[in-house]
């Protein structure tokens, strides 16, 4: 009776963490970028952490259920119970909280500020598509995204009807496009590829198939680009 | 003794079936009531996700059609939260139990509570209707403006959503009321407020959240309402009003509801962790100002739902730390459920497994949590399906999972008759295992960038995989729920008796027949302890029956000490109730449909019943023992 239901959470235990290991370690997640990399970073330190206290919390909810029942418990004393209270509910987690506080500051001083020579592009959310415009080279496309490799790109974000979102995973997080309020997100030394951004806040029924396209290309490539569209270099 | 006993029953019982129907004010009823509608309300939101979790299946399929599956989000939300998961936690488990754990014979209002659960009910119909009208809510349960406003959501379908939650708001604002008024002054003599039962804490603090939380709903649907039948322009940035406005508004009520939600079930898990470990609980103290400080500080997180609008980094890192805080009073919450098993002899049954597996299942839901509370890393994830698998790790594991618990043990009190054992481990284990097969995959699609409120996906090698077992984990949940079906009918016709007890448990509605006589207690208990069957449950001969005869009396007793201090009169069965939740919802209909005249009859119908409800009774006042 006592032994087949520790047996079996152990098994869901173990299954259900390996797993989140594995796809975590498959790599899935690739940031190509600081910011995704700053992210990515916080992400396994957070990870990392989160199975530490999964595995102490289990461990001591299976001992409190299958430990040896003969003599008196240690819980019995009310000052036992208050120190466990205490540093297992308040202390230890207050100690984890601070320090994942404390690099998530560190990480949100990092999302990027203005720097000279960086590019413009000015994106505009529609029902159900990107209008994606280059103000400094005077040329624009649709749902897809030229970017300069290794430089720092500036995205202005606007929204001609309702709310969606921008976001490329595997460049940064999200920032809302909203209506009436103008966003932005900087993204700095993207690495060469072909990335595919979904909008993530639900804006109708077009919201599945709202997606961009970003090719992040060398600086040579990029202003062949611009001149193919008629543009003017930098 | 027997002639007392009849003279309580001529006393409470109902005088005949009509109004034992319509009429009926017992709060065991209305509880009931509550929990069977809230149980189907359940089934249809299971239903919803399963249809979603079959289209998801493998990608690229067309199982239901883009405009169907946004209906089918919306209403798996908004059925899920509001019609079925608060109104089960507060009016069905709160109305049943709150006067039987205190020693009394009902709410303090109980004509208001019968009205509470009409209006629940008709509410409930109201958001069905727009499936009749062919015009259903489209927009997700939070709505976000301006997709919600007359311009991009033309027709009736937002207003079927927006009336029906104000509507539905009436109810628990008057639960939430008549909870607070009945817990402070309806407590049996001698229970103190530190010897309150862990449960009735919970449906206090929630009852508060309630009363602050809910009027920024309301104030939100209105305005939203004002927007599309009115032509005003709260959330329209085209004519100076403003998106945000709508996200702040929803959420300040939003994040509050999630713990509206929790609270009751964490009564239920201490309260059951305390019986089936047959020990004192650790930490009462603890426990019950964890919950005080979690409810104060959910009102100063909503804005975590918000870290991508593009608000401020100082604002953001403010509501981050505060989002983080709320895992401490959890986290003791935690250890004091540990050691209290720790510290006690385990009685292995269906409701103890139940809880456990909310403890498993929280704990991941918890931590999740504390990351999605990290700013830059909600930013990744935020939208997409690492955010459903959190926030259903968080309700289905932190409400479900006690409710089942919650149905185990005290369905026995119920209906008299004992649930299954062996049925209710296959429950569990299908349950529990299917929860995590179709929850924990979404952490993972999410974080490989599938967005939530999708139809279908790009065939990529992990996802397909993923979204399979996901699928395949949903229909055990939907096995496990069937199997709950069968054991309870199988316990309604060949179930063993329960007896008082069967559970040892400490609480006062153990101390009542299963099921409980209309006037729950023969005599009302004198409280010395925290679990008053453990310790000699005392009861006074003297102060327990009903001084006149055949009137309805209950004690009043103090605030803080449970001193008695007044004998009051209560209300009998009555129509009025029913006639003004009915008045009401017609003029929700007229309103809705713009029929003028009948938006005008109800109003006049509503006046009338209000005025024949609170016309003076010179004979219902009080009298001082």
């Amino acid at each position: 009776m006592t032994k087949r239901p520790i047996l079996r959470i152990a098994t869901i235990v173990l299954v259900v963490l390996a797993t989140g290991l594995a796809t975590a370690c498959t790599g899935e997640y690739n940031p190509k970028s600081n910011q995704a990399n700053d992210i990515a970073s916080l992400w396994w330190v957070m990870l990392i952490l989160a199975c530490a206290v999964f595995a102490v919390v289990i461990g001591l909810a299976a001992w409190a259920l299958f430990r040896p029942r003969k003599g008196p418990s240690t819980m019995d004393k009310p000052r036992s119970q208050f120190a466990f209270l205490l540093v297992g509910g308040a202390v230890i987690p207050l100690l984890i909280l601070a320090a994942v506080f404390g690099y998530s500051l560190d990480v949100m001083g990092h999302t990027g500020s203005d720097q000279s020579g960086q590019l413009v592009v000015h994106v505009t959310g529609h029902q159900w598509w990107y209008d994606v415009e280059y103000p400094q080279q005077s040329v624009s496309a649709t749902n897809v995204m030229y970017l300069p490799a290794h430089r720092q790109v500036k995205i202005i974000l606007n929204s001609a009807d309702v709310i969606h979102s921008f976001w490329v995973p595997e460049l940064n997080g999200k920032t809302d496009i909203i209506p009436g309020v103008t966003n932005h997100l900087y993204i700095t030394d993207p690495q060469p590829g072909t990335y595919i951004g979904h909008c993530a806040e639900f804006c109708g029924i077009g919201h599945t198939a709202m997606q961009i396209k970003v090719v992040v290309e060398s600086q040579d490539a990029f202003d062949r680009w611009v001149a193919n569209q008629g543009g003017k270099s930098q | 003794m027997t002639f007392a006993a009849d003279r309580l029953t001529r006393a409470w019982t109902p005088p005949n079936f009509i109004s034992s129907v319509i009429g009926s004010v017992d709060h065991k009823q209305i509880g009931l009531r509550y929990i069977v509608t809230a149980l189907i309300f359940f089934c249809e939101a299971g239903m919803a996700g399963m249809v979603a979790r079959i289209q998801l299946s493998r990608p690229g399929i067309d199982f239901v059609s883009p405009s169907h599956y946004d209906e089918i989000f919306t209403f798996h939300g908004t059925v899920a939260i509001f019609l079925f998961a608060t109104p089960i936690v507060l009016g069905g488990f709160g109305n049943y139990l709150v006067p039987l754990m205190l020693g009394t014979r009902d709410m303090a209002f109980p004509r208001l509570n019968a009205f509470s659960y009409w209006i629940y009910l008709f509410s409930g119909i109201l958001l069905y209707g727009s499936f009749f009208t062919g015009s259903t809510p489209d927009t997700g349960w939070f709505a976000y403006a301006p997709l919600s406003g007359p311009q991009y959501s033309p027709g009736l379908n937002l207003d079927f959503w927006g009336l029906g939650l104000v509507f539905l708001g009436i109810s628990t604002t008057v639960s939430g009321g008549n909870f607070i008024v009945t817990i402070f002054r309806l407590r049996a003599p001698g229970m103190s407020i530190n010897r309150m039962p862990l449960f009735v804490w919970g449906i206090l603090v929630t009852s508060f959240a309630v009363l602050f939380a809910l009027p920024s709903l309301s104030l939100a649907a209105l305005l939203l309402e004002f927007d599309r039948l009115g032509g005003t322009s709260f959330f329209d940035p085209t004519r100076g009003g403003s998106v945000l406005l709508w996200q702040h508004l929803f959420w300040v009520f939003g994040h509050p509801e999630v713990y509206i939600m929790f609270l009751p079930a964490v009564g239920i898990v201490s309260t059951i962790i305390t019986t089936f470990s047959q020990t004192r609980v650790v930490g009462y103290l603890i426990l019950v100002l964890a919950s005080v400080s979690i409810a104060f500080l959910s009102f100063g997180v909503w804005v975590h739902h918000m870290f991508a609008t593009g608000l401020p980094p100082v604002a953001l890192n403010f509501f981050a730390a505060a989002g983080m805080v709320i895992s401490i009073p959890s986290g003791l919450q935690f250890f004091a459920w540990i050691a209290t098993l720790w510290k006690g002899n385990i009685l292995w049954r269906t409701p103890l497994l139940f809880i456990l597996g909310f403890v498993f299942t929280l704990l991941i839901g918890g931590l999740t949590g504390v990351m999605v509370s990290v700013v830059p890393f909600d930013f990744q994830v935020t939208d997409t399906q690492f955010i459903v698998a959190h926030l259903h790790y968080v309700l289905v594991g932190g409400v479900v999972m006690p409710l089942f618990a919650g149905l185990y043990y005290w369905i026995p009190k119920m209906t008299g008759k004992m649930m299954g054992e062996s049925l209710g481990k296959w429950n569990f284990w299908l349950f529990f295992i299917g929860v995590q097969l179709a929850f924990f995959p979404m952490h993972i699609t999410g974080m490989m960038g599938m967005p939530r409120r999708v139809y279908t996906y790009m065939s990529t090698p992990g996802l397909d995989t993923m979204n399979m077992i996901e699928t395949v984990g949903a229909f055990m949940q939907l096995v496990a729920v069937l199997i709950f079906i069968v054991n309870f009918a199988k316990s309604m016709l060949f179930g063993e008796e329960a007896g008082n007890n069967p559970w040892n448990a400490g609480t006062l509605e153990w101390a009542t027949q299963s099921p409980p006589e209309d006037y729950n207690f023969r005599k009302i208990p004198i409280v010395r302890s925290r679990d008053p069957l453990w310790t000699e449950l005392e009861e006074s001969a003297a102060i327990a029956e009903p001084t006149a005869g055949v009137e309805r009396e209950i004690y009043q007793t103090t605030a803080l000490a449970a001193k008695p201090e007044a004998l009051i009169r209560m209300p009998g069965e009555s129509y009025l109730p029913f006639l003004a939740a009915l008045s009401i919802a017609l003029l929700f209909v007229g309103v809705l449909l713009g029929v003028l005249p009948l938006t005008i009859a109800a109003a006049v119908c509503g006046f009338a019943v209000f005025g024949a409800w609170f016309w003076p009774e010179p004979e219902a006042s009080e009298v001082t023992p």
